[in-house]
């Protein structure tokens, strides 16, 4: 039996992403506040929200935005109803490590009660991690002389006067989560890029991975892009930062150069990186080759079969529910690890005879039924694999 | 399942669905008879190839398709955009990426059947 699918050529076209990759530089753009401002009031869900304010009589009193003082640090008090316990590995490891750098530090946030303490709400960590870098003598003033004692230091702080501790716990919410726009991943890999492309700055082995990783992506004509961006329509992107962040730079060229050369008309899809996360784990554990023929039907069964990896990935969840609900008589939760198993199975089913490592054949068999995940792709799958 | 195009008296627009009888009923359930809801084309192939077929037109075609104010994307096409141009891409866009879907019927009306 020979593997009854063909890859075929689809013409490849220019992809504007070439040249308008926001990695490949700074956009150089300063808008002002006014331009942002302009921006919101023209939005459709911000005239909502106004609405929604002026319409039950709402308004804010001026005076209630917070306030800024310089608080010894001695005078803090941190409430332990309110705030987290103190993590020391965090202090030693992230705020404190060979990274820190004091003009990263925030000002902390604070409530101010009606008898002058200043209970902090936010920036525990870096408030305890300073002081206890000056307390070990690493920090000198103006003078160059070591400061003596970190309780007369004077912090800045943002504070908010009340005595309603309510507030103050919400107010913990809110600036740790809950309420607060976190900064994206793509906005953290972009930062991380940008420092070492713009910057040269390689002073964090981080960055400069992140930046060494883009340049395998871009090499293979992929970029990622931010979630919902405008750009993400154009083939080569993907939005899966973190999916990219835990890939090993191996998986990535094997599965950027893949879609590159077979599916350059597409966007990536998520599955390609477990897939080839995957595949350079097995086949190097079990000391098989990648071969340029598996490669290609395997490009040519996603064509033939699916169309794209996206499809291959819905039914591949939809043979995995079926098998687990015949197996176990429930639906067992999709992990992705089953993408290989899946892929490959199908692959031998189809007459694939490229060497592929046992434990993606043996995953998830069922000994008593005699079957895998590819007897329970649909019909119309098996069907056509059939005719074909 | 079946890829369509609609067009009625002012708009086009596109989807997919199994039984494109019944989802042209819809379309004239919903608008009226007076409406002129129609299929011009219908498509029909290998389901995941047509699911593809979609997602090309609704992802990689976005600034063709219409969204409202919120952001909602729908399945009609912009103004601008003609039966004639919009049947030739997706012909194009079937031969290019090798799916197996071809034409189905044409001027299906859910009134004249």
């Amino acid at each position: 039996m020979s593997f009854p699918f063909v890859y075929e050529e689809i013409t490849r076209k220019p992809n504007p992403m070439k040249n308008i990759n926001p990695l490949a530089r700074s956009s150089g753009k300063r808008v002002t506040l006014f331009d942002r401002v302009t921006q919101l009031q023209n939005a459709n869900a911000w005239q909502k929200t106004v609405r929604k304010h002026l319409d039950s009589d709402t308004t804010f009193n001026i005076l209630d935005i917070p306030k800024i003082a310089y608080v010894r640090l001695g005078d803090v008090i941190i409430d332990e109803d309110i705030q987290r316990l103190l993590d020391e590995k965090h202090c030693a490891n992230k705020i404190g490590g060979a990274l820190f750098n004091p003009r990263y530090l925030a000002p902390m946030i604070c409530i101010k009660t009606s008898s002058d303490e200043y209970v902090s709400i936010d920036a525990q960590h870096s408030t305890t991690t300073v002081s206890g870098l000056i307390d070990a003598g690493l920090f000198v003033d103006a003078e160059g002389n070591i400061v003596a004692d970190w309780r007369d230091i004077e912090y800045p702080c943002v504070y908010v006067e009340t005595d309603d501790l309510s507030f103050a716990r919400k107010a913990f919410g809110i600036l740790n989560g809950k309420g607060k726009l976190r900064q994206s991943k793509y906005n953290e890999l972009r930062n991380a890029v940008f420092c070492v492309r713009i910057d040269n700055n390689t002073d964090d082995e981080e960055d400069v991975i992140a930046e060494r990783k883009v340049q395998i992506a871009e090499k293979h004509n992929c970029y990622p892009v931010e979630q919902h961006s405008n750009l993400s329509k154009y083939p080569g992107t993907f939005t899966h930062i973190s999916l990219f962040n835990n890939a090993s730079e191996e998986a990535l060229e094997l599965a950027f150069g893949w879609h590159n050369k077979y599916f350059h008309q597409d966007t990536v899809h998520a599955s390609l990186f477990p897939l080839f996360r995957d595949i350079v784990r097995d086949f190097n554990s079990a000391k098989i080759t990648v071969t340029e023929k598996l490669l290609e039907e395997m490009a040519a069964m996603v064509q033939g079969l699916f169309g794209d990896l996206e499809e291959f990935g819905v039914a591949a969840m939809q043979a995995q529910r079926k098998y687990s609900t015949e197996r176990y008589g429930y639906e067992q939760n999709w992990s992705d690890d089953m993408y290989a198993v899946a892929f490959f199975q199908l692959y031998v089913r189809l007459g694939g005879t490229e060497n592929v490592p046992m434990p993606l054949l043996d995953k998830y068999f069922d000994p008593k039924t005699n079957t895998n995940f590819s007897d329970f792709f649909a019909s119309e799958i098996i069907e056509l694999a059939d005719v074909a | 399942m079946y890829f369509y195009i609609i067009k009625n008296s002012t708009d086009l627009g596109f989807g997919i669905t199994g039984n494109y009888e019944s989802r042209a009923q819809d379309y004239v359930s919903h608008s009226g008879p007076n409406s002129g809801a129609h299929f011009p084309y219908v498509f029909s192939g290998h389901k995941p190839h047509v699911r593809k077929l979609e997602r090309i037109v609704k992802d990689q075609w976005i600034d063709r398709t219409f969204i409202t104010r919120d952001g909602w994307k729908t399945e009609w096409l912009k103004e601008d955009e003609t039966l004639e141009k919009f049947t030739q891409d997706i012909l194009d866009v079937i031969k290019e990426r090798h799916l197996k879907v071809d034409i189905f019927t044409e001027d299906y009306n859910f009134l004249n059947r």
